[in-house]
């Protein structure tokens, strides 16, 4: 079989931005005192909705960037620096003991999440793209 | 090291994170049902690897590592915010439900599991 050198260099993209964004992930948890802090997962995963999106519709749609690229900005980089399984276990962890504040933080960062989605949406449209590249 | 630990983990991840986007795309266009396996798989794996107390430095590698990089809040709400602004209201609500409740679930039952494990 020949070996595919276009897919081994997609998955070393999105390895590579893997590796970027989880090391992200932790450094801004060390920041915010600790990578289980639920200030830490709550603006990695916010901050991500709105890299994502603007990936999407702005850097994808706009910029004239190799598929590589994109697939390791978006897939490898914001894909890794936003967690689910963090916030799902901490939901549930903060949940036995003080109810209040992990509906707080799910509904902060469900429909935070969806807000920041909106503003890197926005921001795509709001960009002059032509004078830019 | 502990950042290494955590990045090779996150890496590692994302590329089964990749693969497995790829092969949901294929068996189902329009539900971003691969995101969604993804995620209650990671919650399951991580609510297990919670439960059983694994060490600190296991736990970056297997933990904020694999299944952070496995797992994406943002692809997540990026799809849904997609379904919704292509007026897909009805599969957003179920991709949404779907996600949170089996994801929830998910982590409460790999938590029984861990402890029952260790």
């Amino acid at each position: 079989m020949p070996v595919n050198w276009y897919k081994i260099g997609q998955l070393l993209s999105v390895f590579i931005g893997g590796m970027t964004g989880g090391a992200g992930r932790y450094e801004v948890g060390k920041w915010l005192g600790s990578s289980h802090s639920l200030l830490a997962t709550t603006s990695v995963n916010l901050i991500g909705c709105y890299l994502l999106v603007f990936t999407i519709y702005g850097l994808d749609l706009h910029v004239d960037l190799p598929e590589w690229l994109i697939l390791g900005l978006g897939t490898g980089i914001v894909g890794s620096f936003t967690t689910f399984s963090t916030f799902g276990v901490q939901f549930v962890q903060t949940a036995t003991t003080h109810l209040a504040i992990a509906i707080l933080y799910l509904t902060v960062n469900l429909v935070g999440g969806f807000f920041m989605a909106m503003l890197g949406f926005g921001t795509a449209h709001v960009i002059d793209w032509r004078q830019k590249i | 090291m502990n950042l290494m630990y955590v990045a090779v983990g996150a890496g590692i991840g994302a590329v089964g994170r990749y693969e497995l986007t790829i092969l949901g795309k294929r068996l189902a266009p329009i539900i971003p049902f691969g995101t969604l396996l993804i995620n209650v798989l990671g919650a399951l794996l991580a609510g297990v690897l919670t439960g059983m107390l694994i060490d600190n430095r296991l736990s970056l590698f297997l933990l904020t590592g694999i299944c952070g990089g496995f797992t994406t809040f943002s692809t997540f709400t990026a799809d849904t915010f997609v379904l919704v602004k292509n007026q897909r209201f009805g599969i957003a609500t179920i991709y949404w439900v779907a996600t949170v409740g089996l994801g929830i679930a998910a982590v409460v039952f790999g938590l029984w599991l861990g402890m029952l494990i260790r």
